[in-house]
């Protein structure tokens, strides 16, 4: 079977993912300090002083006054003598209400398939058109000869006085 | 073994043991809020919900004879912690930065007595550093480290607790321990 030896002493790093048990490579670190007294002794001095913060912890938790816990107790009596219905009774007042709540902002709210359709604009018959047009043709034709053209109207009705001659 | 404690019974006798029972897992369960949520009022809070919590269970006709009241009341405990902790993201305007005051309440509770004195206040040091730090860290990855660090749990336990497994505790705890390395580093390398 092949052995797995490091070569080097754990880093301090190492030694704290040892500690936290997140370490990488358990199956090279753990031999490792088995067979390392140095290694070992360091990764002890770490545990020591997490100790250390767990015994700090350990004094803040007697620092706990009995009066402070005994105001704590009253205070869970105060909660559990609450009947339940007291707060059950509420919940479906609340559901209801905002239920509604969800139904009106629903409905108030203008649905875009019942938008009212916008009228299209207004289109001019195509007979109306017609209509237009003949009148506006049939009045040119009536009305004057345009001015441009006359000097032209004038030329023939000389020459055509002169033929008569 | 722990004590079985028998559920399901009516209410005045319930609340008899129940009171008896609660009285001896009183302070290390409001410890254990207060390490999770460093914040007295707080785990004021999360121990009374917890109680609150573990009386109703005991309460319901299909509760059955626990084995192990004392790792129940404290998953019970952790779990009401980690709903505070994850509705306190949202709470931006409870947030207060950790003062120097903070760290004089600690440390205040630190009673000095030579020769044990200095050590008591670097581990106090420690402590208040990391408490600062823990910020950083998701509930989880939170109550995954702080169940480590303080109360020495193993990864296996933490899991039961939590109810999660084995490689999900560790993913958390190796997140956690790689946000902390920085203050872990300092306050184990150089605080003496």
């Amino acid at each position: 079977m092949k052995q797995h030896h490091l070569s080097h002493h754990l880093s301090n790093d190492e030694l704290l993912d040892r500690m936290y048990l997140v370490e990488s490579a358990p199956h090279l670190a753990v031999p490792h300090l088995n067979d390392c007294e140095e290694c070992s002794s360091r990764l002890q001095g770490l545990e020591r002083k997490r100790a250390e913060v767990g015994s700090a912890a350990a004094a803040a938790e007697s620092g706990i006054s009995n009066e402070f816990l005994a105001a704590q107790r009253r205070a869970i009596y105060a909660r559990l003598d609450q009947p339940a219905s007291v707060r059950a009774r509420w919940a479906p007042a609340a559901l209801a209400a905002v239920f509604l709540l969800v139904m009106g902002v629903f409905l108030v709210r203008p649905h875009p398939q019942y938008h009212q359709v916008r009228p299209p604009d207004p289109v001019v018959a195509v007979d109306s058109i017609n209509e237009q047009l003949f009148s506006d043709l049939y009045s040119m034709e009536q009305s004057l000869e345009p001015q441009a053209a006359a000097p032209i109207h004038a030329l023939f009705e000389v020459s055509g006085g002169d033929v008569e001659q | 073994m722990a004590t079985p404690l028998v559920t399901a019974r009516p209410a005045a006798a319930a609340v008899t043991d129940f009171g008896a029972w609660m009285v001896s897992e009183q302070r290390r369960v409001f410890a254990l809020c207060h390490r999770l949520l460093q914040d007295a009022d707080e785990a004021d809070s999360a121990t009374q919900d917890t109680f609150l919590k573990a009386y109703q269970a005991m309460r319901k006709e299909d509760a059955r004879e626990l084995d192990d009241p004392a790792r129940w009341i404290t998953r019970i405990a952790v779990n009401s912690c980690l709903d505070r902790l994850r509705s306190r993201k949202w709470q931006f305007w409870r947030r207060r930065p950790r003062t120097t005051q903070d760290e004089g309440v600690t440390l205040s509770l630190i009673r000095s007595s030579a020769p044990e004195a200095e050590d008591r206040y670097f581990a106090a040091q420690i402590s208040s550093r990391l408490e600062a730090a823990l910020d950083r860290l998701s509930a989880r990855q939170r109550a995954v480290f702080t169940l480590r660090h303080y109360d020495d749990l193993s990864l296996d336990e933490i899991g039961e607790l939590l109810g999660l497994d084995v490689g999900t505790v560790k993913a958390h705890m190796f997140r956690a321990v790689s946000k902390l390395r920085g203050e872990l580093r300092d306050l184990y390398e150089g605080s003496r």
